[in-house]
Formats: C-alpha cells, structure tokens, sequence
C-alpha cells in the first residue's frame, strides 16, 4: 500500500537518509535503529512533515511524492511524532474530536466512543488538558487521535519512548489489536527491538541513514540486530 | 435621569466602550484563538473607518451598504498581508502588523485627494436620524453589533472549527497533518476577523463625525492589548471587563467625575497612559492570568 523508492531525504541541505526502498502491505512494518539512524526522519519524509530531496512515494497506487501534509493524512495516512504529538492546551476529548476534522458529527461521535473502548484508561482523565497528562497518559491520546482519522496507514514514531515496561507492553498488544480490528497497516519506528519485533511481521534496520536490511520478523534474531545497530 | 441616557455624552461614551470591547473580542479570537499576534488593529480599524467614509461621502451610498464594503475592502487587504507574515513566527507578526498599521495611518495622511490628509474627511451624519435621540438610538445599534459579535466568539470557541484553530495555536505542524489545510484556514480567519474590526471602524466614523490621520493611531490598538492582558486572553468575559475596567475607570472616572483644573486636565491623557502601564505591570506581576482568570491558552 505505501511504496518508496530511492528516497534521499534530509535537513536543509544536508542528506540524512540515503536511497531507501521498500514497500509496506497490510501488514506491522517495523523500522528499527540506533539512535541518529534516521528513523524521525523517515517517519517525518512519510508524513510530509520535511520534503523530499528525490526518490518517488506512491501509496495505494498514487502518487505522493508532491503532496503536502494535510494531503497525505486526507488519503488515510495518520502521524504520530516521537515529541510533541499532543495539543497541550487541549482536554483529551477535544485531542479526539480534532483528530476527525474529516468525519461528519455523527460518525465523529461513534468513533471517539471507539477510541475510548480501545483505551479505556482515557475515559476518566477525558476533561484533562492534555499538557498535564504522564507520557503514557499523553502516548494513548496521540494514538486515540490518530485513529480518530480513520487511517488505512498509522505511523508510530517510537511510541515506547519514555514508558514504563509495562506501559510498553500494553501498548503493543493494542497496536497488535488495532491492525487486527480496525485493519489498519502501521509503520512503527522503534529502538526497542524485542519488544516491537513481537508484534511486527516485517522489519527495516536503518543504519546511519542507509538501509542495513530487510527481514521478516520471525527470521531476526539478536545477534543480526546487534549488527545493524552497531554494537 | 432620562436626560442623561439620552444626552450625546452618555451615547458617544456608551459607543465607544462597545466598539473597543468589540476591538477587544475580535482580539481575543485572534491571539487566544488563532494564535496570531496582532499590532495592527488600528491600521484595519482605520481601514474600515475611511472606506466607509469615503463609500458614503464620495459616492453617496447607503451608510450600511457602506460599512458593509468597508469590511470587505478590509478583509481583502489583510489577505494577502496574512500570507506574507502568517508563515513567520510570533515578533514578526508583531513588528510586521505594527509597520502595517503605520503604513496605513501614512498612507491615509498621504492620499489627500481620496481621504482628505490633515484637512481630513466629514462629515459623517448619524445614519439613523430620529431628532435628539439619533446618538442613543445609534448608540444602541452598536452595542447589538457588539452582542452580535460576542454570540459569535462564544460559538466559534466550541465549534469544530475553533477547536482546529486552537489546534494550530497549539501545535501547528501536528495540526498540519489532521488532514485540512490549516495554514489557509488560519489565513482566512484571519482575513475574515480582520474584515470585523474594519466593520467596527465603519461604525465609529459617524461617531467622529470628521476624520483625521491622526485618530489612526497606535493608541487605538494598545488599548484593545491593554484591555485584553488585563482582563485576561482566555475568556470572551475578560475582554469586556478589561475594556471596562481599562477605559471606565481611568477614562471617565479621572476625566469626569475627578473636578481636576484646566492645566491639570490637560495632563490626563499622559498621565493615563503611564497609569495603564503601571496597571499592566501589576496585573502581569500578581494575576498574570487577568481578572477573569483562566488557565491561559497560550505557550
Ligand atoms: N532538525 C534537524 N536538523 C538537522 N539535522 C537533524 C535534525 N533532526 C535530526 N537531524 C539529524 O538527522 C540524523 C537522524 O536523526 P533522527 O532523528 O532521524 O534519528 P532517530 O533514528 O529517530 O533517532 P532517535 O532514536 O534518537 O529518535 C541525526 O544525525 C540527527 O542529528
Ligand atoms: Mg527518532
């Protein structure tokens, strides 16, 4: 569904990803890496959130490449970013309900009913500004707004960061639950190698901005980890 | 009692609170709700004030019809300015709307031919003309604009609409991926309240009667700041209590009720100011949130 091809991708003038292909299905694709291995940017070139140096983006078929942001998400793509990805000031209700800015009222209301069933532990802090929640609390919210958009694609940008073990396992087993359920394909950059590796069918190791390989989770084990992640 | 209400005193007093708390609210959607910085209300309000001046007395057309043109010329003319400065962060929004403003009070001064310059522009007669009761019976026109206004505020702030643009205030480049295009709406809404404030300009040119450059000053959008600090960004509530607090008690209270001699009277307005600053400091220091409280909406 979502397809790069030789993507180059960077900062200002300076190239951080080079060449990178692959394609993701309907399916858990998870990008793994070190620290600094591009990731972030990979995630933010999906998403549009920085531009394309070269390469070509196709998803279901179309042409992305040119697109803008609001663009991409329009088409069912659904960002969540490694920081920030809260509107603070916001209660978590009103994080859902601006998360379907595309939805009619009456779809917009069956679907934050949904998205309260998927993480129930949203129901009680509802009314809460969403700048005073714990990152777990805050991880659930830009999830729960993420889905509020209906997306066909979800990319998670390490959304175990910052979380207790605990916390990170619930939260795998609901993306687990969410491509199951919902059928959606979710892109998910992590560092957390195991734990991601459980959920995922397919992994991408990105080394210093290149591609180090492309593996279906089952055959990954520690040791070619370790490689790509250069220790 | 009755000759009071209905004097040109307590009517021009009454219009020019309404308008500025309008100024004040339009200010309050902007900043608290869109996250925009504006220093440039007088230059819209000036704006809005002389196209419907010159609309009426130029080519005799109808006063509403007037006002009405008057906003639109506004909002047209802060479009394009939202798309220049919009994309920049929040002290160049300032600086650049404040040289707008400034722009436009030169400009006025400037085009003699179409806006009069120093020799200025009138007159402007009451639109509404009932006898002696004209200047109430406006008066009361323009506090139901006003009401109009603030019914307005009040829906936008719980419709979809306003709960995406406290959305881009909040963090934009997350908003950017909701799936609108929140920089055009951002601009449009912008343009759009800016077209308000032009509207409020129209409805205070009958109450000047004759206009002068001058009266575009930066005065004009200080007050509306100072009012909205004061009584505090996050509520429609405090805008009005700012405006009232701001101008009824060192307006009228000091000029009107304090029996000050000429030489001293002729002091106020500076001594006004130093007061609003002083006023602000205080607020800023032991209630940064305003009178009316609230948590504040802004980073
Ligand atoms: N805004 C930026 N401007 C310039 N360079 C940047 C910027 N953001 C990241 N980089 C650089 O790009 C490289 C990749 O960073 P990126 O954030 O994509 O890594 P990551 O794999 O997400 O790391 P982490 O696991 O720490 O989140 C790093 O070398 C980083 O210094
Ligand atoms: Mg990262």
């Amino acid at each position: 569904m979502l397809k790069i091809e030789n993507v180059v991708s960077g900062y200002g003038e300076v190239s951080v990803l080079q060449d990178i292909s692959f394609e993701v299905g309907h399916e858990v694709f998870a990008i793994l890496g070190a620290n600094g291995a591009g990731k972030t940017t990979l995630m933010k070139t999906i998403a549009k959130a920085i531009p394309l140096m070269s390469g070509s983006m196709s998803f279901e078929g179309e042409d992305i490449a040119g697109e803008t942001s609001y663009e991409v998400a329009a088409r069912g793509i659904a960002f969540v970013p490694q920081e920030h990805n809260v509107f603070p000031t916001l209660t978590v209700l009103e994080n859902l309900s601006v998360g379907s800015t595309l939805l009619d009222k009456a779809r917009k209301n069956e679907k934050i009913e949904e998205v309260l069933n998927t993480f129930p532990a949203l129901k009680a802090i509802s009314k809460q500004k969403a700048g005073s929640l714990s990152g777990g609390e805050a991880q659930m919210v830009a999830v729960g707004r993420a889905l509020m958009q209906e997306p066909k694609l979800l990319l998670l940008d390490e959304p175990s960061a910052g979380l207790s073990p605990l916390y990170v396992d619930m939260l795998f087993s609901k993306i687990a639950d969410i491509h199951k359920e919902h059928k959606v394909s979710v892109l998910v950059a992590e560092q957390n190698a195991v734990k991601t590796l459980r959920v995922a069918n397919k992994a991408l190791i990105l080394t210093l901005g290149k591609i180090h390989m492309i593996e279906d989770a089952d055959k990954l084990d520690e040791s070619v980890i370790k490689e790509g992640y250069n220790i | 009692m009755i000759s009071f209400l209905t004097s040109g005193f307590f009517a021009s007093m009454l219009s020019f609170l309404a308008i500025y708390v309008a100024l004040t609210v339009i200010l309050h959607l902007q900043a608290n709700v869109a996250g925009v910085v504006n220093f440039g209300i007088a230059g819209f309000w000036g704006i809005g004030m002389y196209a419907t001046s010159i609309f009426l007395l130029r080519f005799n057309i109808n006063f509403w019809i007037s006002i009405v043109l008057g906003a639109i010329v506004t909002g047209l003319i802060a479009l394009p300015l939202a798309r220049i400065l919009l994309n920049l962060d929040g002290q160049a929004v300032l600086v650049g709307t404040l040289a707008f403003a400034s722009i436009v009070e030169n400009q006025i001064f400037v085009n003699r031919e179409i806006t009069g310059g120093s020799r200025g522009l009138g007159t402007i007669p009451m639109p509404i003309d009932v006898g002696p009761y004209r200047f109430i019976v406006y008066g009361l026109v323009v506090v139901a604009f006003v009401v109009a206004l603030i019914l307005y505020a009040w829906k936008l702030k719980k419709a979809p609409f306003g709960r995406l643009l406290f959305s881009i205030r909040d963090n934009e480049l997350l908003s950017r991926s909701l799936g609108k295009p929140t920089f055009r709406h951002k601009i449009i809404f912008f343009a759009i309240t800016c077209g308000l404030i032009g509207l409020f300009g129209g409805l205070t040119a009958p109450l000047h009667s004759f206009l002068l450059p001058m009266m575009v000053s930066p005065t004009v959008t200080f007050t509306a700041w100072i009012a909205l600090m004061l009584g505090g960004q996050s509520k429609i509530s405090g805008a009005v209590i700012g405006v009232l607090a701001t101008e009824f008690v060192f307006f009228y209270l000091l000029r009107v009720i304090l029996p000050l001699p000429a030489e001293a009277a002729q002091m106020v307005p500076f001594f006004i100011y130093a007061a609003y600053g002083l006023m602000l400091v205080l607020v800023l220091m032991f209630k940064p949130t305003g009178i009316m409280g609230g948590k504040r909406r802004g980073n």
